[in-house]
């Protein structure tokens, strides 16, 4: 059995070609013949199968929900009731969440078989799957590399055609330098787009939950799926949700005005460059027209970012105090030491090093000179960016620097690894929507293309990416094959 | 203080002040990670220390990258408490109530 | 023990900051319930919990609320307010932090007028903000163990914060019982200060006239008027001590113990904190328009400035007894339902709860609305005063038998067969029998002695059991000394 998409899949189970269940025994087995992966925290194989028995019984009486029998992988970042949800840390290690996240809860209305919780960077702090508890992923390219991260074991599981598609959380570029890395598509829709209701937060202002799948159509259709105002979260946005995929298949749309920051092809190295500009061709022949255009103050995303991320999730992890839930120390002889405790044997080197930095920032004295600035800083980019809009309809770089690294390669230098982040962290920073496709391969690693658009204009990133993907076949690529 | 000292950008974040900070976040931090500590987030605070320069006069801190307002909850009470799957972690609760060794005030 | 003791070189200054739990049917930022004495934990959801992921919704009844009572002190009302969060670790506050107001708060810029001994005065309040309360931690109930139940987490409060404005202990229970009507007023709390929906915090600090302000102490978590004044006495005379014998007072949190009548410091959970305040990121800035503003002045109840008003006009009372009554609600409600039983001498019947009723529940540490007394009592016997019944006097006395003893006004008047005599042939009798019992004092009396007018009055009280009624009995005296 081969489907190359959710498309495939869905159309397949439609037609009764097969089951719900088989389908599902199907990703089943590909996951346990590849845990050397590493890519699963917790695999749901009984729940799993119970649910596409039902499923199946719903399509045979011919009622089919839009995704009905779509096996998928959950980041363990999201709640899931009744099951272990860890969000990679030791501090979670024994959470049986009590309710399901809103982006759960959608998937499994619209009829997906939920097949397991996938590894992740610790709270989603990392770029690598390095800090994970549960230990590293593998990049299913080459076992030696890092897949990417805070998303790499959904990334993986998806790019080893494990799982046809997964859910993942963006912060800095946590969906689309994994994906990148990974050779598949990650997109990060606006910030308010998809409800955060039940997604550990890591950084408020930024997290968006997304979507990893093979090409772009795949991402339309799940990503109406999961967005939509949610009266549960205060942040969640009103603006209607199209029908994306439909937007992609029939509008007549080609003629993307695109623009090129320099400041994102300024420092590539060769392979990347010469990537990235056979793909600007590729566009142009679509019927784009390019732009060079500037974010000038692009270069302090990161610095900025490493601020507004450590800040607010130093208070976010906060309710982490092995009080009500969670690790809880034995050496709790005071109400301090039960919190020192817990919370230093809980939490791994990069969460400490991010809530002490993220505590400075905020403290008396420093508040202005750190959050307050980088607050500022902030609006500068976001200025640019709404500044650049005016002049082009999306913007195109590369999504990361440079290919996958090598597993331990960076974890001994959090700034080298903070700085991979350089081209995705300014989308967050603005709200932004953002997607990352496969645009070519380093040294037989793959290497992502990166598309920005404007507020709630994830049609169009799809749009053009699904006209990309007609004329390239970059996302078909299968590692090992 | 408005700006950042960048004199000492190299030395902040010494023993006193990372001992603060744990206070603070409620970490502890084995004395023998203290130093290579101290030197990563040095490190980190000179990465974050370039949003100094940046040109922000007259501009607004971003709290949140969208332009909206508080939408508002209608008053109603929903009875839809579970305690036993709340507290499904029974090791942390004694007849309903959470334990935390005892608190001297 | 620390006494008030002549302050002449001292000035007290005290701010006081309010916690008004808001009588909203669910919490502030989710849906639980708010209501009181649950069994624990039954009232604490996902989200008051604290699980990972959850997110707070603002509830849209404790805005108006907080709204309403920034109209109802003068105060300005933000068009944009902005939440923010204070972190601390506790274990009642589940967060690791509390949502709260910092910078921008909903109301602004009030002000509110007291009466205090005859002296009018302008309070000034800073700021009243929306807030979450935490939730309990209870130290008795396990060996080694402190209980944490957390149906309290959550629930609105808002935090009302005086300016340094009150000079005595006096002034600052005015002011807290006056804010104490208003917020029960206006429906927002049922100021229940025993089961801590209205609890107060006192910063006290004492200066020599026309200095800076000196360090202040705050006393946390008084929970009664009577606490307060007490509190308030202690710690200044404790302050002046420590000031008159050259040394300096800390700046500390204490906590008051009405066992010991005293406050002490308190091993803070907020010490040495640093809150790192900032706007909280899953909130939005509250838009509050003009429009809403004013729907909602238009729907306001009567505020106590209003009711002192009404009580003038409507019941013809004295400025200064208008402004006490209409101060405190329980007093108000008590004194309308007396007057609804009265039929018009409500002066009467405001001087008579004023001082007496007034000053039996202070001697005997009662709110009034535990008096034993109920207000038709009160009425009937302000009713048997004005018809000449009884006399004051004797309404006195039964009002304080019925006090103590818990009987009917009327058993007790018929039992101790109290009535006034009013009858002019028994009183002209009786006085005529005591002028001709002193006829020594009769000639005194006519030679200028006014003050034995007294003494003849007192004779026949003697003789009546103090039963007659002393106007006619005066009346009555005096003609039969002019006449004779």
């Amino acid at each position: 059995m081969t489907y190359k998409s959710v498309t495939e899949i869905l159309e397949a189970i439609k037609k009764k070609d097969i089951s719900a269940t088989e389908i599902t025994k199907e990703y089943l087995k590909r996951i346990k013949a590849s845990d050397d992966l590493n890519c699963f925290i917790t695999l749901t194989e009984d729940s799993a199968l119970n649910r596409a028995k039902e499923i199946d019984k719903d399509i045979s009486k011919n009622n089919l929900k839009p995704l009905s029998g779509l096996p998928i992988a959950q980041k363990d970042i999201f709640c899931t009731k009744g099951v272990k949800t860890s969000c990679g840390s030791k501090m979670l290690d024994n959470f049986i969440s009590p309710y399901d996240a809103t982006v759960v809860d959608k998937l499994n209305e619209a009829g997906t078989i939920m097949l397991g919780k996938t590894n992740m960077d610790e709270f989603a702090m990392g770029s690598s799957n390095e800090t994970s508890f549960y230990g590293a992923v593998k990049n299913p390219w080459d076992y030696e590399y890092v897949p990417g991260g805070s998303s790499g074991g959904s990334a993986s599981a998806v790019a080893a055609r494990i799982s046809p598609c997964s859910t993942g959380t963006d912060t800095g570029g946590s969906i689309r330098q994994p994906a990148s890395l990974c050779g598949i598509c990650g997109l990060k829709p606006t910030y308010g787009r998809v409800s955060r209701f039940g997604m550990i937060a890591f950084a408020s202002s930024l997290d968006q939950a997304g979507l990893f799948t093979t090409d772009a159509l795949d991402a339309a259709v799940l990503l109406k799926e999961i967005s939509g105002h949610d009266p549960k979260d205060s942040t969640s946005s009103t603006v209607e949700v199209p029908n994306y995929h439909d937007y992609c298949i029939n509008s007549d749309k080609k003629n993307f005005t695109v623009g090129i920051p320099e400041e994102f092809v300024n420092d590539l190295n060769d392979d990347v460059k010469n990537s990235f500009y056979e793909s600007v061709k590729i566009l142009e022949n679509i019927g784009c027209k390019i732009k060079t255009i500037n974010l000038k103050h692009t270069g302090l995303g990161v610095s900025a970012y490493q601020v507004v991320a450590p800040a607010e999730c130093s208070s976010n992890l906060s309710r982490f105090d092995g009080v009500r839930y969670g690790h809880r120390s034995k050496k709790s002889e005071s109400l301090e030491s039960l919190y020192r405790e817990s919370r230093s044997e809980g939490f791994g080197k990069e969460v400490k090093r991010r809530i002490l930095v993220g505590t400075y920032a905020l403290s008396a004295g420093y508040y202005d000179a750190y959050y307050l600035k980088a607050q500022k800083v902030r609006n500068l980019i976001a200025q640019d960016f709404s500044q650049a809009f005016e002049k082009v309809d999306l913007i195109l770089g590369p999504t990361t620097p440079d290919k996958a690294f090598k597993i331990g390669e960076k974890m001994n230098d959090p700034i080298a690894m903070y700085l991979s982040d350089v081209y995705t962290v300014s989308t967050n920073l603005a709200g932004l929507p953002a997607m990352s496709i496969p645009m070519g391969f380093k040294e037989g690693m793959p290497l992502g293309l990166q598309i920005i658009g404007n507020h709630f204009d994830e049609k169009d990133i799809l749009k053009l990416s699904y006209l990309y993907q007609k004329e390239t076949d970059w996302h078909v690529q299968e590692p090992g094959a | 203080m408005g700006t950042i000292d960048s004199h000492h950008l190299g030395k902040i974040m010494d023993k006193n002040t990372i001992k603060k900070l744990t206070y603070l976040s409620k970490l502890s931090i084995p004395e023998s990670d203290i130093d290579e500590l101290s030197k990563n987030l040095d490190n980190i605070l000179k990465l974050i220390g370039e949003i100094d320069a940046a040109p922000t006069d007259g501009m607004l801190p971003m709290a949140h990258p969208l332009d909206f307002t508080q939408p508002l909850r209608d008053d109603v009470c929903k009875k839809n408490i579970n305690r036993d799957a709340n507290q499904h972690d029974s090791s942390k609760t004694k007849d309903g109530y959470y334990t935390v060794p005892k608190i001297l005030d | 023990m620390y006494r008030n003791r002549g302050l002449s070189m001292w000035e007290t200054v005290i701010g006081l900051e309010i916690h008004v739990q808001l009588a909203t049917d669910s919490k502030l930022f989710s849906s639980s319930s708010t209501n009181f004495g649950s069994e624990q934990n039954t009232q604490a959801s996902i989200i008051d919990l604290a699980m990972p992921g959850v997110l707070p919704v603002l509830n849209k009844k404790a805005v108006n609320m907080a709204i309403m009572f920034g109209l109802a002190v003068d105060a300005k009302i933000a068009d944009k307010s902005i939440f923010a969060r204070k972190n601390y670790f506790y274990p009642d506050l589940p967060k690791g932090y509390q949502i709260s107001q910092y910078e921008l708060p909903v109301v602004y810029d009030g002000k509110l007028e007291i009466n205090v001994e005859g002296k009018s005065k302008t309070v000034g309040i800073t700021r009243a903000h929306l807030e979450e309360d935490a939730g309990k931690s209870i130290h008795d109930l396990f060996d080694g163990e402190s209980a944490i139940d957390l149906n309290r987490a959550g629930t609105p409060l808002i935090e009302i914060v005086s300016e340094p404005d009150m000079r005595s202990a006096k002034e600052a229970v005015t002011y807290l019982k006056k804010i104490h009507s208003i917020v029960k007023s206006l429906g927002i709390s049922d100021g229940n200060m025993e089961e801590g929906s209205f609890r107060c915090d006192a910063n006290i600090s004492l200066r020599k006239p026309g200095e800076d302000f000196g360090i202040r102490a705050e006393i946390k978590n008084i929970n009664s008027f009577r606490f307060v004044e007490n509190a308030i006495n202690y710690e200044v005379g404790r302050q002046q001590d420590i000031l008159e014998s050259g040394g300096a007072v800390n700046q500390e949190t204490r906590l008051y113990d009405p066992k010991k009548d005293e406050t002490r410091p308190m091993r803070s959970k907020e010490e040495a904190n640093d809150y790192r305040y900032f706007p909280d990121p899953d909130l939005l800035p509250v838009e509050i328009t003009e429009k809403q503003i004013s729907e909602i002045k238009k729907s306001l109840p009567e505020l106590p400035d209003a009711k002192k008003e009404r009580f003038i006009v409507e019941y013809g009372l004295k400025n200064d007894d208008a402004e006490i009554l209409s101060s405190s609600l329980d007093l108000s409600e008590y004194f309308e339902k007396a007057s609804s039983n009265v039929s018009s001498k409500f002066q009467l019947l405001a001087n008579f709860i004023l001082s007496e009723v007034v000053g039996l529940s202070n001697k005997h540490s009662l709110d009034i609305s535990k008096a034993p007394v109920s207000s038709e009592e009160i009425a009937k016997l302000v009713t048997y005063v004005s018809d000449e019944k009884i006399s004051i006097k004797q309404a006195k006395e039964v009002l304080n038998e019925s006090w103590q003893n818990k009987t009917d006004v009327d058993e007790i008047i018929k039992s101790k067969n109290i009535e006034q005599i009013s009858n002019i042939d028994l009183l002209s009798d009786e006085a005529k029998k005591i002028l001709e019992k002193h006829p020594k004092e009769v000639q005194d009396y006519k030679n200028g002695k006014d003050k034995l007018m007294g003494f003849f009055v007192g004779q026949v009280m003697k003789e009546t059991q103090g039963k007659a009624n002393p106007k006619a009995l005066n009346q009555i005296l005096n003609k039969l000394l002019k006449g004779e």
